[in-house]
């Protein structure tokens, strides 16, 4: 049994952040669940993936977060308890749903679980979406700990069921992937299926319809202000001078600062956990009797900003900051000691911050960059490109593990913006410029948002060369399916799409499919693919050796070695394709037996035939 | 009342499971408990570190302030002193797995591992007592590298630098680790807590 369907009340249970809102959504009855992948909010759907084979709970990967949303939506809308999980970027996604669900509200319990990424651990940047609850006007949650994770979940199905809205539950990648213990609830029996009731003046949103709508998702924000202001997770502690008003995460290093610094007495904290609609009246009685606030928030100054309109509408003239104090900026995360740095500053507290260790006389520390896996078909996919496109060529190129492929030695990469760019963008650069467009794409992300652009470029008759690297399985969120993968891969028996078919649906005439760890007849593809005048695509087919290893079919190959008579220390190997499993022993490059796995592309890279497979 | 614990390796070496049964072993011990997993975008071949707190009374923040760190246990040396010259202070004790994993800059030849002799002062420099242990070797003999991680709590459990009983943990391995390695991680965590008094310098 899966342990998050432990049913023992009051059990404690170390549990990571997003295990914690997973059991929160099974606590609330939770029917039926979506997502895409996307760190940090992949462990969420992970565990319903796996409860979903053992129980009735539908779960679903969808082929991207607009898709989710939408099937999420329907299953809510039908009065099924329902959750959709994605990371920040993932709601531009679905924004387009997420804008107008807010109209139609649903009828049985929504959550929409928001992970953002402040320092951008994962992400290609740290936007913070507290800006989307105050543009869809639907009630935000921000737990504080993996606690509130779990119990505001729950929460959060009540709110969304009583105000008939959506609600966005906000994380971010220190709550997302933070360990803590959690005392378990009651899990509450699922109603997995329902009858629609049609209700078009509710549902379908045409114009007449919308303007009816807006008005009443207004009534419904004003309700749900009301809520915020009663809401036990919106909490005043202490009753000093002084204000701090904090919001997830921060909060712990406000309380663990006031502590160190022994200033209980003298302030007062806000700790805003029903974030949106802000409790109003609530600030207004907190920062009363104040001499100042000082507002600990990550990322952009939302709540500063709209404490400061409070305090100007009410005549009151105490001080407010945030951004600027201290090292309190709109960049990256915090972490303890700049809480500690900014509060002492602000309220001029006297403390010496500990000073950072001399490292003057230490050895310089080298970095452990993220790099592509020893054998990843990707190396050989790259290196075959290269060879035919040489330097001067663009290379688009799009999120996933791929994306790697930017560093040299291979330096395929001259643009990466959002999924799916990699094809549209082609589409532009292969216009307004003479130099040939050759980009990349893995699996999952065209089946995620590259058809639409493919389309486009067939139509609109572009001429570039599309790489689609399809190593079986969403390998940079950790191996999640996807519409294209082996059904057996799943233990599931859904129907595979094939990219291959999908790229000659969408009228693309030159497809060539290949096998990567075959450089001379990849290149020959790529090469072909590059003369021919028109859109080509190229299918670059290799499991990814991570996923292969655990599913059981691994390459059942011998690794290789580096045949010390006949090397001549060209280092081609190590110079163009610097994969992990090579190492330098003074001026000798060798391979080491455990990390190779027998890919053999370096073997036909190598001008002397000097690497070769080990024996016995 | 606390402990602040960093468990740091390169990726792939198992120290954050190792940090997860930890802190399992502290919550059923009837401690507070967060563990915050620092990584970046990749978790095979990076540094990665785990900051595990371990304390009464309110809850503390999952990463730790900057040179408040209590003990370190490092699986590999240059992501010890990676986390030292951040975290550590006068009376920081770390283990350390003496055993190099050398970055791909370093395999290729661009950058220098630091000499053993350098690594060794700095890293002594930023502690009040260090322990450096070949639990690589332990695992290999055991048949296993996968094993390194309980190594490495068996020597930590054996400095009784942490109130937390080593009976106890066992009981966690066997719960809680797959069951293909459940023996040979029981031996290992045994051969762990014995490496004090042979070459644990402690």
């Amino acid at each position: 049994m899966h342990k998050l369907l432990t049913d023992s009340p009051g059990t404690e249970m170390l549990l990571l952040g997003n295990e914690a809102i997973a059991r929160g959504a099974l606590e609330a009855g939770l029917a039926f669940a979506t997502c895409y992948p996307g760190t940090p909010s992949s462990e969420i759907p992970e565990q319903f993936f796996a409860i979903s084979k053992e129980t009735d709970l539908y779960f679903e990967y969808s082929t991207n977060e607009k898709v989710a949303m939408e099937v999420a939506a329907g299953a809510a809308i039908s009065g099924l308890r329902t959750m959709v999980t994605m990371k920040h970027v993932g709601l531009n996604v679905a924004a387009d749903p997420l804008m107008t669900l807010a109209y139609t509200g649903v009828e049985a319990g929504m959550v929409i679980v928001n992970a953002d990424d402040p320092y951008l651990f994962s992400s290609q940047n740290e936007q913070d979406n507290r800006y989307y609850a105050r543009l869809s006007s639907l009630p935000m949650l921000e737990p504080t700990n993996t606690q509130e994770m779990k119990d505001w979940t729950k929460a959060a199905f009540e709110l969304s069921e009583e105000l008939k809205l959506p609600v966005i539950l906000r994380t971010t990648t220190r709550l997302a992937h933070v360990r803590g213990g959690v005392k378990l609830g009651e899990l509450q029996p699922r109603k997995v299926k329902t009858t629609f009731k049609k209700d078009p003046f509710h549902y379908v949103c045409v114009p007449a319809v919308s303007r009816e709508l807006h008005k009443l998702l207004l009534r419904k924000y004003d309700q749900a202000v009301e809520k915020s202001e009663n809401s036990p997770m919106n909490e005043i502690i202490g009753n000093g001078p002084w204000g701090i008003v904090a919001n997830g995460v921060s909060v712990n290093y406000v309380m663990d600062a006031v502590s160190d610094l022994g200033i209980e007495d003298k302030v007062s904290i806000l700790k805003l956990g029903f974030s949106y609609p802000m409790p109003r009246d609530l600030c207004v009685r907190f920062m009363e009797p104040l001499e100042k606030v000082l507002v600990v928030e990550e990322l952009e100054p939302v709540v500063e900003h709209e404490l400061k309109t409070i305090a100007q509408e009410t005549g009151l003239t105490l001080e407010i900051k945030g951004k600027g104090v201290g090292e309190l900026s709109r960049l990256f995360e915090y972490n303890p000691g700049m809480v500690r740095k900014g509060i002492a500053e602000y309220f001029e507290i006297d403390y010496k911050a500990p000073l950072p260790v001399d490292t003057s006389d230490f050895p310089a520390l080298p970095g452990r960059p993220p790099n592509l896996c020893a054998g990843c078909p990707h190396r050989a996919t790259f290196y075959a490109v290269k060879q035919v496109y040489g330097t001067d060529a663009i290379h688009p190129t799009d999120i996933g593990c791929y994306t790697l492929g930017l560093l040299p030695p291979l330096s395929m990469g001259d643009l990466v913006i959002c999924m799916g760019s990699s094809v549209s963008s082609s589409c532009g650069f292969s216009r307004a410029t003479d130099q040939k467009v050759a980009s990349f794409i893995g699996d999952s992300t065209f089946f995620h948002s590259g058809i639409t652009g493919l389309v486009n470029a067939v139509h609109n008759n572009h001429k570039f060369t599309l790489v689609i690297m399809d190593n079986g399985t969403t390998a940079m969120t950790g191996h999640q399916p996807h519409p294209g993968v082996e059904p057996e891969t799943t233990g599931l028996d859904l129907p595979k799409v094939s990219v291959e078919d999908v790229v000659r649906g969408c009228g693309v005439k030159d497809v060539h499919v290949v096998r990567p760890y075959n450089l001379k007849k990849t290149i020959e593809a790529v090469r072909a693919s590059m003369e021919y005048d028109g859109l080509s695509v190229i299918v670059s087919k290799e499991y990814c050796p991570l996923f292969a290893r655990r599913i059981g079919k691994a390459r059942k190959a011998r690794p290789f070695y580096v045949n010390l008579d006949k090397c001549k220390n060209h280092r081609d190997c190590i110079n163009l394709l610097a994969c992990p499993a090579m190492f330098l022993e003074g001026e000798q490059v060798h391979i080491d037996k455990n990390l190779c796995i027998g890919c053999t592309v370096c073997a036909q890279v190598c001008p002397e035939n000097a690497i070769m497979p080990l024996k016995g | 009342m606390g402990i602040n614990i960093i468990i740091t390796g390169v990726g792939g070496q198992g120290n954050v499971l190792a940090a997860k049964l930890l802190a399992t072993a502290g919550l059923e011990a009837g401690w507070e408990v967060t563990v915050g997993d620092v990584f970046g975008l990749t978790q095979r071949g990076g540094s990665v570190a785990s900051h595990v707190r371990l304390f009464k009374g309110y809850l503390l923040p999952p990463l730790i302030p900057c040179r408040s760190l209590d003990i370190l246990v490092a699986f590999e040396p240059l992501e010890a002193l990676r986390i030292l010259t951040q975290f550590g202070r006068e009376t920081t004790r770390a283990i350390i797995n003496d055993q190099p994993v050398w970055p791909i800059g370093v395999q290729a030849g661009r950058f220098q591992y630091p000499e053993a002799q350098e690594l060794h002062s700095a890293i002594e420099n930023l502690t009040s007592k260090t322990a450096f242990i070949n639990a690589t070797r332990v695992a290999k003999e055991l048949g296993n590298i996968q094993v390194l991680n309980m190594v490495m709590l068996g020597a930590l459990y054996g400095s009784g630098w942490i109130p937390l009983s080593p009976r106890t943990f066992e009981s966690i391995i066997q719960s809680s680790t797959s069951s293909q390695l459940r023996g040979l991680n029981i031996k290992a965590f045994r051969r762990g807590l014995k490496l004090k008094g042979s070459n644990l310098h402690i």
